[in-house]
């Protein structure tokens, strides 16, 4: 086709294309990128409903971005100016996004009355390297499911629980004391933590995962397996949910997650993890935080700072909470009479207290594999924890160079 | 032909001028793009001495600016990480108010890349003035002077000529030893390039020290444990890679033009055009970004040019003795076990199998094969994690059948033995089927006259097996045999749901372990690297493969 004959329609898509920008409207477009499905989009849109009816000047669009998917399309789009004004996700991606200039400190922005709406602890997800780099909306960590009718009582600390599951062990074999991911360091957190280790040993990514403490916590979970005898070996997620379901295994760690699988399974209550008796120190967890970010290459930042603000205030976190089912990050959310009262969130606000902000830093990722190794040595197949936990942070070192 | 060779001598001549317009283009942008950044780098080197400088509130800097700025705050502070620095200063004018809130002044404060201890760093040279907020304790600025890049960009132009005669030099010597054809000619450009190449990156090493650093880093000569050098120009790095190869790809599109216009068979490569546009797109494509990450290192999403740093790291096993888990020998043995047990056993049962189905007095026959063939037609994955769950210390079917003997439940994945063994029987479970299904379709395509005519001769069962059965059936078992052991060979999701690695990744095959390097550890180009190093072996494994059966064709073709 020549080029005389292709001209007009080159003309006419040209007029087409100029008639359609200018349809546009003039309001400040806001894109918000999120992977919530479900009750908890449904939550989100009435919030942004709710947002842009008090600004009319102010247009939200929001997209929705499978979860997996989700950090390298950030990473990709946003230098190139094609990614959000806004987005929500977890935290751990927060230090890569920072060191590559994607997301935008908000620390300039950002006044005391604000932060104050927040638990303290999920903020410093938020922060890296001095830089606070944005809001909570979410939490997610770690507390103690029990079996009612096993185990009526929260145990205070391990002695007690310990105990609690002998006595199970002795009366009937085939039930067990307690279950979860063995070899999973998310998991195996709280006991790290209860025997003061901890990942990092301060801000340089100073490794501590070969620690005196850390070697007691493998020991500890080595004991509760090899010597009482009351945590089975090789537990995966979907083994520990048919046991506690089969009233086969009297205490389950795991997230606000396992709720769901519980849906119709009755007879259980969550608590706040012990305090470990060794050392007297709480089991902390893990905290994870859904925090929404600001794109350092958005073009209207003031306007998609008030945008965070008005999602992260104390009403619209309550209906998150209501509406959406999120343990969201705000203090006052919880003193509603619509919550109180509520033992599954009351649990799990008061575990939020008492936890360890998953590090933020990129060198974390590596993390998760060689401890799973180690942790599987040094626990399931009764290797020594400290040359377990030595070789492990040799690895890490290495790939972290 | 005259026009295609003399279209094979012009075309490397031109490719190398090419390449050293780009080359140059490339030394010159690379110049540049150091001189940006020479503020920051070398106000970096200077935020130590600072802390003790004096404190103008303002001056002029000709390469970049340093700026620190320490407010009394004697109050305790409960949100550490909000700004103890109120602000900081741009060019603005003397006596000019800031306003804290606006968009203006974040984006001033922008302008300046934050160190750490409230030391801001500015990212270019010119005239900057410091404005301290109010309290402020200390206010320093110092003065960054720029290296002077554009002497540097001068001298590499001349080093970059000086290469490409060489080059050009070792050429020309090349065909002055007699006439040469078109692609060797090419081949012997592509060798000159290189050599021009090595010159320059020899020539480097006085530049400064840092860049002889750089040099020999991507050179792999200098080992891993120091800290990274600044990342070369992705750009630069591509260009180096592909320059050799320019001559040859030059070379054949000239000669391709030159021939195809009076080629009879243009309609057919008209006709094969789209499926090449297709293959060009979904495997070349990605294939040839796979090669290129290899020499690339990845870090919060930039991908730098290291050269052959990956592959000296992985051969050398840097890190890992020579025969542990996550050493590339110790891996590529366990995979080659893996591979040589599985095809075996697969291609054992299949046979066996196979010759009992083909036995004309068995009833349900039908039945049978539609049977042995389920296990093939299940998801392996969901196979996999079946198995997986067999093999359940507590709650396994297995270690319950052993229990049901007296056995004492065994930990499958605490040891390497027991973890492989496992590995290889949900392997074999998934197997054999395949060659079962080749071996039952070779066996009917044998003549029943042959059989009639040895069973005339006299000869044994066995004799029939090993004389006709067994040379009949080669032909179509050994292609079966060659794919079976590549699929095996990058068996990832047995590997990976089954054993996991376990214990201590001893158990992962390179695949896995490439996948872990990653996907686990975000260490894309080292994974590519594994990933070129897998294709490398693979590649040698069918093109002697190929020769193998090439010979046995000729003896039973």
């Amino acid at each position: 086709m020549s080029v005389r004959r292709l001209l007009p329609w080159l003309v006419l898509g040209w007029l087409l294309g100029c008639s359609a920008g200018d349809g546009a409207d003039d309001r400040t477009r806001l894109v918000l990128w999120h992977s919530y499905r479900g009750a908890e989009l449904a939550a989100l849109e009435a919030a942004l409903g709710r947002y842009e009816a008090a600004h009319p000047e102010v247009k939200v669009v929001p997209s929705g971005i499978p979860y997996d998917a989700f950090p390298n399309k950030v990473s990709v789009a946003t230098p190139r100016g094609n990614g959000p004004d806004l987005f929500i996700f977890a935290h751990d991606r927060v230090g890569d996004w920072a060191a590559a200039g994607v997301i935008e400190p908000i620390g300039f922005w950002a006044t005391e009355p604000l932060l104050d709406r927040f638990f303290r602890s999920t903020l410093s997800p938020l922060v890296y390297r001095g830089e606070l780099y944005g809001l909570p909306l979410a939490f997610k960590t770690l507390a103690l499911y029990r079996d009612t009718a096993l185990a009526p009582d929260a145990p205070a600390d391990t002695a007690a629980l310990i105990a609690q599951a002998k006595a199970l062990r002795a009366e009937d074999p085939s039930v067990w004391g307690l279950g979860y991911e063995l070899d999973s360091l998310y998991f195996h957190a709280p006991w790290l933590h209860g025997f003061g280790g901890a990942v990092y040993a301060d801000e340089q990514d100073t490794l501590a995962l070969d620690s005196p403490a850390a070697i007691r916590s493998v020991e500890f979970v080595r004991g509760l397996v090899a010597v009482e005898r009351i945590v089975p070996e090789e537990l995966t997620s979907a083994l520990v949910t048919t046991l506690f379901k089969q009233r086969k295994l009297a205490y389950v760690v795991s997230g606000p997650w396992f709720r769901a699988e519980l849906a119709e399974h009755g007879g259980w209550a969550v608590s706040p993890l012990p305090t470990v008796s060794e050392s007297g120190l709480k089991a902390k967890p893990f905290l994870g935080v859904e925090g929404i970010l600001l794109s350092a290459h958005s073009k209207q930042k003031r306007a998609a700072f008030d945008l965070m603000v008005f999602l992260s205030q104390d009403d619209e976190a309550l209906s998150r909470l209501l509406q959406g089912g999120q343990l969201v990050a705000n203090k006052a959310a919880y003193q509603d009479p619509a919550v109180a009262g509520d033992a599954f969130v009351e649990a799990f606000r008061d575990q939020v207290e008492d936890t360890v902000s998953l590090s933020n830093r990129p060198h974390m990722r590596g993390v998760w594999t060689p401890m799973k190794s180690a942790l599987s040595r040094g626990i399931v197949h009764g290797e020594s924890p400290a040359d377990a936990l030595r070789d492990a942070a040799a690895v890490i070192r290495r790939a972290a160079e | 032909m005259a026009r295609a060779t003399r279209a094979g001598y012009v075309a490397p001549l031109l490719a190398c001028l090419f390449a050293a317009l780009l080359g140059d283009m490339a030394w010159q942008q690379y110049a540049q793009h150091n001189a940006d950044r020479a503020g920051a780098w070398s106000a970096q080197r200077l935020a130590s001495a600072l802390a003790v400088s004096p404190q103008p509130a303002a001056m002029t800097t000709t390469g970049g600016a340093l700026l620190r700025v320490v407010v009394d705050d004697p109050a305790p502070r409960p949100y550490a990480f909000l700004p103890r620095l109120s602000y900081v200063a741009h060019p603005m004018a003397a006596g000019q108010a800031l306003d804290p809130g606006s968009d203006g002044d974040k984006a001033a404060a922008d302008a300046w890349s934050k160190g750490r201890d409230g030391a801001f760093v500015a990212r270019a040279g010119g005239q900057w003035r410091a404005a301290a907020p109010a309290g402020a304790r200390q206010v320093a600025v110092a003065d960054v002077p720029a290296p002077d890049w554009a002497r540097v960009a001068a001298t590499g132009r001349w080093r970059l000529l000086g290469a490409l005669a060489l080059g050009l030099t070792a050429w020309l010597l090349l065909l002055w030893r007699g006439p040469l054809r078109p692609w060797r000619a090419a081949a012997g450009a592509g060798v000159a390039v290189l050599l021009a190449e090595a010159a320059l990156a020899l020539s480097m090493y006085d530049l400064t020290d840092h860049q002889a650093h750089q040099v020999r880093w991507v050179l792999g000569l200098v080992s891993g444990h120091g800290p990274a050098p600044e990342p070369l120009l992705p750009e630069l790095g591509v260009l180096v890679l592909a320059a050799p190869l320019l001559p040859l790809v030059l070379a054949g599109a000239v000669g391709w033009f030159t021939c195809s216009a009076r080629s009879p068979h243009r309609a057919a490569y008209a006709y094969v055009a789209p499926a090449m546009a297709g293959m060009a797109v979904l495997i070349l494509a990605p294939f040839a970004f796979g090669l290129l990450l290899a020499f690339t290192r990845h870090d919060h999403g930039t991908f730098t040019f290291v050269g052959l740093r990956n592959f000296v790291q992985i051969l050398r096993s840097e890190g890992v003795g020579f025969w542990e888990p996550l050493s590339f020998y110790f891996t590529l043995a366990v995979t080659v076990a893996w591979t040589a047990l599985n095809v075996i056993l697969h291609a054992a049962i299949g046979l066996a199998l196979a010759l009992v189905l083909k036995e004309p007095t068995l009833r349900l026959k039908g039945v049978y094969r539609v049977l042995l063939i389920v296990p093939w037609a299940v998801p392996n994955y969901i196979t996999a994690l079946i198995w997986k769950g067999m093999f359940n210390k507590q709650y396994g079917l297995i270690n319950h059948l052993l229990g049901g003997l007296g056995v004492e439940p065994v930990g499958w994945f605490s040891g390497f033995w027991t973890a492989f063994a496992a590995n290889v029987t949900t392997n074999t479970w998934l197997g054999f089927p395949f060659m079962m299904v080749v071996a039952l379709g070779a066996l009917q395509s044998i003549p029943k006259d042959l059989y009639e005519a040895a069973d005339v001769d006299g000869a044994s069962t066995w004799d029939k097996f090993r004389e006709i059965t067994l040379p009949l059936l080669k032909p179509a078992m050994v292609p079966a045999l060659i794919l079976g052991s590549i699929w095996t060979f990058n068996m990832f999701n047995i590997i990976y749901l089954v054993s996991g690695g376990q214990p201590n990744n001893s158990t992962d095959i390179l695949i896995t372990e490439a996948y872990r390097w990653a996907f686990e550890q975000d260490r894309y180009g080292y994974a590519a690297a594994y990933s070129v190093l897998i294709f490398l072996i693979l590649l040698g494994y069918s093109a002697l493969t190929n020769k193998l059966s090439k010979g046995a064709e000729a003896t039973y073709g």
